[in-house]
């Protein structure tokens, strides 16, 4: 018998990001997971459009 | 009473059949649906099986009294509500929403509002326990317009719960799935499916219906049960 190996998925859902604001408080769009985040650079530097709205809303938030 | 508001972040999005066949399958598990249409392009009742010259509707209409006259009843059982012909002012927009709360006839009745992509949300009176769900498709322009609303719902103080949903997925598309891939693990907003682009969705609406009864076992009905189960699962947080 195969033992069957249950792995946690790698993607938050949104009942997750409900239940850390109604933890710690906030607004829910205040949590943003922190992982895969070299697949998304990749993905935000492939095309042009995304790669400047992602300069934009860095510089915005520095700021 | 529980209150859905679907909208497209752009025109064109897909919203009005989602509405519709949302509204078949809560029906079908036991949920009293009244959906009531807020697009002046008044198109809701085509998926209900309205006949194509009733064009009255509800911004007709002179007064509440009149507007409770303007309700059908499709053969699921689906109570819903056409748009009409003029273009209502924003006040006569809100006292419809509100007035759709004396509808609650029958206990834990949804209400599903079909609301125009070009009115923005904020101009409703939203309440604690409502859902708003702005669907938008995987493309470039959506990208953008979701991270400008992200924007302006930080500096809204908006107590209604915001959700984004993909409509019309292509899983063949690599910008798809890149966009996809990517709004799911930065977006909290956004909610964990999609709905696939099915052709059954547009050939259900041409048959005067709506996927669950022209093909019960089709990816695009599969897509709306687990809207459906979703939502559900939202009200009960």
């Amino acid at each position: 018998m195969q033992n069957l190996i249950s792995k946690n998925p790698q993607t938050l859902t949104s009942n997750d990001i409900a239940n850390l604001a109604h933890r710690f408080g906030g607004k829910s769009e205040d949590y943003i997971e922190i992982v895969n985040t070299q697949k998304n650079m990749q993905t935000i530097n492939k095309y042009a459009l995304l790669k400047e709205i992602d300069n934009e809303l860095a510089s915005i938030t520095s700021r | 009473m529980q209150r859905i508001f679907l909208k497209g972040i752009k025109g064109g999005t897909g919203c009005t059949a989602i509405v519709a066949n949302l509204a078949c399958v809560l029906k079908k598990s036991g949920v009293h649906v009244i959906a009531v249409d807020l697009d002046p392009k008044s198109d809701l009742g085509l998926h209900f099986g309205l006949p194509w010259k009733n064009t009255q509707g509800w911004s007709d209409a002179e007064n509440f009294n009149d507007i409770l006259t303007c309700f059908y009843q499709d053969s699921d059982g689906i109570i819903f509500l056409p748009h009409g012909e003029k273009t209502p002012s924003n006040t006569a927009l809100n006292e419809l929403i509100d007035n759709c709360n004396k509808l609650d006839n029958v206990q834990n009745a949804w209400v599903l509002f079909d609301c125009p992509s070009h009115i923005d949300i904020s101009n409703y009176t939203l309440h604690k326990d409502d859902i708003v769900i702005e669907l938008v498709n995987c493309d470039a322009v959506c990208h953008s317009l979701i991270y400008r609303r992200l924007q302006k719902l930080k500096k809204t103080e908006n107590s209604w719960h915001h959700f984004f949903l993909v409509n019309r997925y292509n899983s063949s598309s690599e910008l798809e799935f890149d966009l996809f891939s990517l709004w799911q693990s930065t977006l909290p907003l956004m909610a964990p499916f999609f709905i696939n682009s099915d052709e059954v969705i547009k050939e259900s609406t041409a048959y005067r219906n709506v996927a669950l009864n022209c093909a019960p076992y089709s990816i695009a009905n599969d897509d709306f049960e687990t809207l459906a189960g979703w939502l559900v699962s939202k009200t009960a947080l």
